[in-house]
């Protein structure tokens, strides 16, 4: 069942008690609040998600709630609740929503060490996955929400897995974090995208965040195989430029970029070899989004795949 | 005076072109390593040597023909794999 199904006051009511659980690619999260603006970002981004009523396993068990003390009262905040525990520092009341998406990314990245997890956007074509790892402020996910409308699937803008046992990569499709410039930049570029609310003074600046495909959550089960690395960095006025990364420096700027390289071990180590060794590293500068998307669209799959 | 890799059994190596990537799951640690220290690595690999054995290995592999010119460098990429913890004197 789809949370379209719900109308908005079921939605309101569950969310409050009893919760619902909602599925997001490979996890299942039962979500708890009665914050007005969680159900409206909820509604309006999640919509095409599947859900059940609570009961049975989930991954994750959170909610957003108010800080029962004195300071909450002159001055609304919100906590972040995970297996009841206030994982997060509250923040301020404005800020619920986008606290909710860094918690569940903090839900999957604190505890989903079945697969080699990369702080990158990841983008799927034709079965091949292009990972985009690089650091805050780069374009990454700006780019990744481009990509994502002209022709590529969304897997995720914030974290790559890469499943130990065989390397393919996990969707994990959720909502666009875009950060501000990006924010009208991706309101240009895609006609009709839906965004949330902008929330300013977060600790990133002013927050968005873009609703996923359909048809990317729809595909949420099926995985990728790695074929490209592209190490993507904004600037101002350069042309659209792929120059190739030797596999070794590549190997050790992913495994910079991983949240477990280390805690994984010899599995950590095996996996990103043949992660680098399946896939073609580049540095990706650019500028213009336009020019971006064609140089995307000429990536050819590495010749060997096993 | 003869080298060794600290744990043999626990150095996984991993090749692309000219460089060497390491990891020591003894420590967690990874390496990327040049030209050099990667033939040293995989020289070690088959058996404890000492700097002028591995000053000829290296010159052999590099087609150089003056292995004492080599054997200083060598010293000091060993000094430096000693400081990763990837290689020790035998006792």
């Amino acid at each position: 069942m789809k949370l379209s199904e719900l109308t908005s006051a079921e939605l309101r009511t569950q969310l409050r008690a009893p919760g619902i659980v909602l599925q997001t690619g490979a996890f299942t999260t039962h979500l708890r609040s009665a914050i007005p603006s969680v159900a409206t970002g909820i509604e309006l981004l999640y919509a095409d998600y599947p859900f059940r009523p609570p009961g049975g396993f989930a991954d994750f068990h959170v909610s957003l709630e108010r800080p029962r003390n004195l300071r909450g009262w002159f001055r609304a905040q919100v906590l972040f609740l995970f297996d009841g525990s206030e994982a997060f520092k509250p923040l301020p009341i404005d800020q619920a929503f986008p606290m909710l998406e860094w918690g569940l990314n903090w839900c999957i990245s604190s505890h989903a060490h079945a697969y080699l997890m990369i702080h990158a956007a990841v983008v799927e074509k034709g079965g091949f996955a292009a990972i985009l790892p690089a650091p805050p402020g780069s374009g990454k996910s700006t780019l990744c929400a481009a990509l994502a409308n002209r022709g590529w699937r969304l897997l995720s803008d914030e974290l790559t897995l890469v499943r130990i046992n065989d390397g393919k990569v996990v969707p994990v499709p959720r909502p666009v974090s875009l950060k501000n410039e990006s924010i009208d930049v991706i309101r240009r570029f895609v006609p009709g995208a839906v965004l949330s609310r902008e929330v300013s003074d977060t600790i990133k600046g002013t927050i968005a965040h873009l609703k996923p495909s359909s048809d990317s959550i729809r595909r949420a089960e099926e995985l990728a195989q790695p074929a490209w690395i592209i190490f993507p960095k904004y600037k101002p006025g350069v042309q659209a430029e792929l120059e190739e990364v030797p596999r070794s420096r590549a190997f050790m700027r992913v495994a910079d970029n991983a949240f477990n390289y280390s805690e994984l071990g010899l599995h950590g180590f095996e996996t990103m070899s043949r992660l680098i060794g399946l896939s073609q590293s580049y540095d990706f500068t650019y500028s213009v989004l336009d020019e971006a998307i064609d140089v995307f669209a000429a990536l050819k799959p590495p010749i060997s795949f096993p | 005076m003869k080298w060794q890799l600290v744990a043999a059994h626990a150095v996984k190596l991993r090749a692309w072109d000219d460089e060497l990537i390491v990891f020591n799951y003894l420590s967690g640690d990874t390496h990327l390593l040049g030209d050099a220290a990667a033939h040293i690595v995989a020289t070690l690999q088959h058996s404890p040597a000492d700097d002028r054995t591995i000053a000829a290995e290296l010159c052999r592999r590099m087609q150089f023909d003056r292995t004492d010119e080599v054997i200083p460098e060598v010293g000091h990429i060993l000094a430096e794999l000693k400081a990763l913890n990837l290689v020790e004197e035998v006792a």
